[in-house]
């Protein structure tokens, strides 16, 4: 019978019904869309860089600032940041490789330089990797020629589309062999290597942002970055630095450029002294063992339907007093990702708010329907009603309202979804493609996205309802008299 | 033995910086079986007196006993428990709930109390209280499509359902014309005859209260005669 009374109460008072359930309804279906789209970037995200780049979870350096695979996560430290190389990788790659969850452990050295390859120069990301364990982590990395790297072997492998971009605008073939010319020049120097193109590769889930990446072998990117170099090369020689003891003025005086000192013709940088240097310290790189060298950081992929979050927090336990940590990896994707969790918190706030100010309407409305219905419930308290049944009573209405106000609200969303993955809407934008899984805006339906937006609208109703409940609960029998 | 002893009743309510008194001293016993008439003119404290004795205000001063109970120190629950299981309501503007239908506004009390009656004997006490009152072919009907005369049977109906041992009915023919006004009289009447439910009612209109068996005169907040038939 109440549910009767609900039911007709509802039909009774359609104003103030239709207008609670616009209300809830919009409200629910812009949680819906707005979440759906996230959770689809979510998706994309993961697909893109947890099966592609960073594995589950990466070990890395203890600094304090946010590191990804790609540097600091904070823009403007990122400029004079440097990766840190890890501590006691071997002791670290022991306890990760012990972990019983981990399917794959591998290690990862990170720089970048500039790439020259048929005359083409442009700025690229370089993944030092152990081929040995880097490609059977990810799995996604699909070869498209050639073949990967060996453990140990000097050479580089660049993306489909790298290697397309490449050929339209050269308009030749990119073929396996071809020399990659690799180019650093830092406050350590200027560096140099020259490598063979050994495979190209595309990604299952592809991303254009990680199409810039270039795999290549650790002891090349730890030459052009300087790492091994940095801690191994030996102080210069003593006339070297005297120079620099002196007076400034000395650099420039009598000795430096004069008109009349004569120069050696042959004492420039020349070709042949280049080739040599470069000879020579690839000798010096290959004598250096590549597996033992100092990586950036170890990555591992955990066996299937194995929950980051515990194996991460037990392994974080183990590396203490290492310096170095576990990161999950949002973290180790770097600002892109970090970007949708702070979009998706914007998203939710905004909601949030919206959310408040609809409350604040039906608070409104809900209170104005229990003055309007004093009559009624103080029969009912007059008959004997508790205060469970009249709180019963004017809940159950709101909440029969809100759940229907979040069906439908949920419905409208999902056609809004299908209206827009039905337009093809095409994302120019990189990251925005990145963020989205996919050049084509194409959202899928999430059950657990339209139960949380269902629950938003119970929710909504619930706390709408608290004051107007206890309002009505408060309605003294005597007034069933007074207002008859 | 009374059913309701009223005890030196006063209410005031207070207005602006002075204070009126509705009820002032009023003390009254009333009889199980009684067909009680609280008569008076407007203003004299009857609806006062009637909201007193049915639970649905609290004197502020004196003692209201009702089957053998003192009620000022009963809480709010167990007001809402004592006026369910015990008191009946006829309103002066009936006070039908206007989402259900005659049938299902005369089984509501019978559902929000704690003691439900099985489904089964439920329906078949209503069916026979829609036969007292004569509303049996009007039972499927809202009330917005009885008349007033109708729709005070079907309260009457109601006040019935918990087989309380008092009606109470705050001019319970104020909006009928007199021909439906005594109808309605007659009916109550008949159920205090038959079933020997005390019926306490107020009016105005001498004809009605001529009907009643012990009839209260309030004139003023006081009890100005009581006469016993």
């Amino acid at each position: 019978m109440i549910l009767l009374q609900m039911l007709r109460n509802i039909f009774r008072n359609r104003k103030n019904s239709l207008v609670i359930l616009l209300l809830v309804g919009v409200i629910t279906a812009l949680s819906f869309l707005g979440n759906s789209i996230l959770s689809q970037s979510q998706k994309g995200l993961q697909a893109s860089y947890r099966e592609n780049i960073t594995a589950d979870l990466v070990i890395q350096r203890d600094t304090g600032v946010s590191m990804s695979l790609f540097g600091a996560n904070t823009p403007i430290i990122d400029e004079f940041f440097t990766l840190p190389v890890l501590p006691a990788h071997e002791a670290v790659y022991q306890i990760a490789l012990s972990l019983p969850e981990a399917e794959v452990v591998t290690s990862q050295v990170t720089g970048s330089a500039v790439l020259d390859i048929l005359g083409v120069r442009e700025p690229v990301p370089l993944f030092g990797v152990d081929a040995g364990t880097y490609f059977s982590a990810f799995p996604g990395i699909r070869l498209k020629e050639g073949r990967f790297l060996k453990p140990g072997e000097q050479g580089a492998m660049i993306s489909a589309a790298r290697a397309e971009r490449i050929e339209k605008r050269k308009k030749t073939k990119v073929t396996i062999g071809e020399p990659l010319l690799f180019t650093t020049a830092a406050s350590a120097g200027f560096k140099i290597r020259e490598l063979p193109l050994v495979g190209i590769f595309s990604y299952e889930n592809p991303a254009q942002l990680l199409d810039e990446l270039v795999f290549t072998d650790p002891q090349t990117v730890r030459a052009l970055s300087s790492i091994l170099l940095a801690s191994d090369e030996p102080d210069p020689p003593a006339e070297a630095s005297g120079l620099l003891s002196g007076e400034i003025d000395d650099l420039f005086g009598d000795a430096f450029g004069t008109a009349d000192e004569p120069t050696e013709p042959d004492a420039g940088f020349s070709l042949d002294e280049l080739k040599s240097r470069l000879v020579r310290e690839k000798d010096s790189d290959e004598s250096q063992d590549w597996r033992g060298g100092d990586w950036n950081f170890i990555l591992i992929r955990l066996k299937a339907g194995v929950p980051v979050g515990p194996v991460q927090t037990s392994l974080n336990r183990q590396l203490e007093g290492y310096g170095v940590r576990a990161v999950g990896w949002r973290t180790a994707a770097g600002n892109t990702a970090l970007l949708v969790l702070l979009v998706q918190a914007l998203f939710n706030a905004g909601i949030v708010l919206v959310g408040i100010a609809g409350m604040a309407a039906i608070v409104n409305i809900l209170l104005i329907a229990v003055f309007r219905r004093t009559r009624e419930i103080g029969t009912l308290r007059a008959m004997g009603a508790s205060d469970g049944y009249i709180r019963t009573l004017v809940l159950g209405e709101n909440l029969i309202l809100s759940g229907l106000a979040g069906f439908l609200g949920v419905l409208a969303g999902w056609i809004g979804l299908t209206y827009l993955n039905r337009q093809a809407v095409s994302l120019e934008n990189p990251i925005l493609s990145t963020l989205l899984g996919g050049q084509i805006i194409n959202v899928s339906f999430s059950l657990s996205v339209a139960m949380g937006s269902a629950a938003v609208a119970l929710g909504l109703g619930l706390f709408a309802s608290l004051y107007p409940v206890e309002t009505a609960v408060r309605i003294e029998p005597i007034v069933a008299v007074k207002r008859g | 033995m009374p059913i309701v002893s009223l005890r030196n009743l006063w209410k005031t309510y207070p207005l602006g910086k002075t204070e009126v008194h509705a009820l002032k001293g009023v003390s009254l016993d009333i009889n199980a079986g009684d067909f009680v008439s609280i008569a008076g003119p407007s203003g004299s404290g009857k609806t006062t007196m009637m909201n007193t004795m049915g639970l649905i205000d609290t004197p502020t001063q004196g003692e209201v006993q009702l089957l053998d109970r003192i009620v000022s120190g009963m809480g709010r629950r167990e007001l809402a428990r004592t006026r369910h299981d015990h008191i009946g309501f006829i309103f002066q503007s009936f006070n039908l709930l206007p989402v259900l239908n005659v049938f299902e506004n005369v089984e509501l009390p019978m559902l929000i109390g704690r003691c439900r009656l099985p489904r089964q004997e439920r329906r078949e006490w209503v069916t026979h209280l829609l036969e007292q009152v004569g509303l049996t072919d009007r039972k499927d009907h809202r009330p917005a499509e009885l008349s007033g005369g109708q729709q005070q049977r079907a309260a009457i109906a109601r006040a019935l359902a918990t087989r309380p041992r008092i009606v109470i009915a705050d001019e319970p023919t104020a909006n009928l014309d007199s021909k439906t006004g005594e109808r309605v009289l007659e009916l109550m009447k008949r159920i205090n005859q038959e079933e020997g439910t005390t019926f306490i009612f107020s009016t105005h209109d001498p004809v009605i209260w001529e009907m009643a068996d012990h009839v209260v005169f309030l004139h003023d907040g006081q009890i100005s005669s009581e006469t016993r038939r």
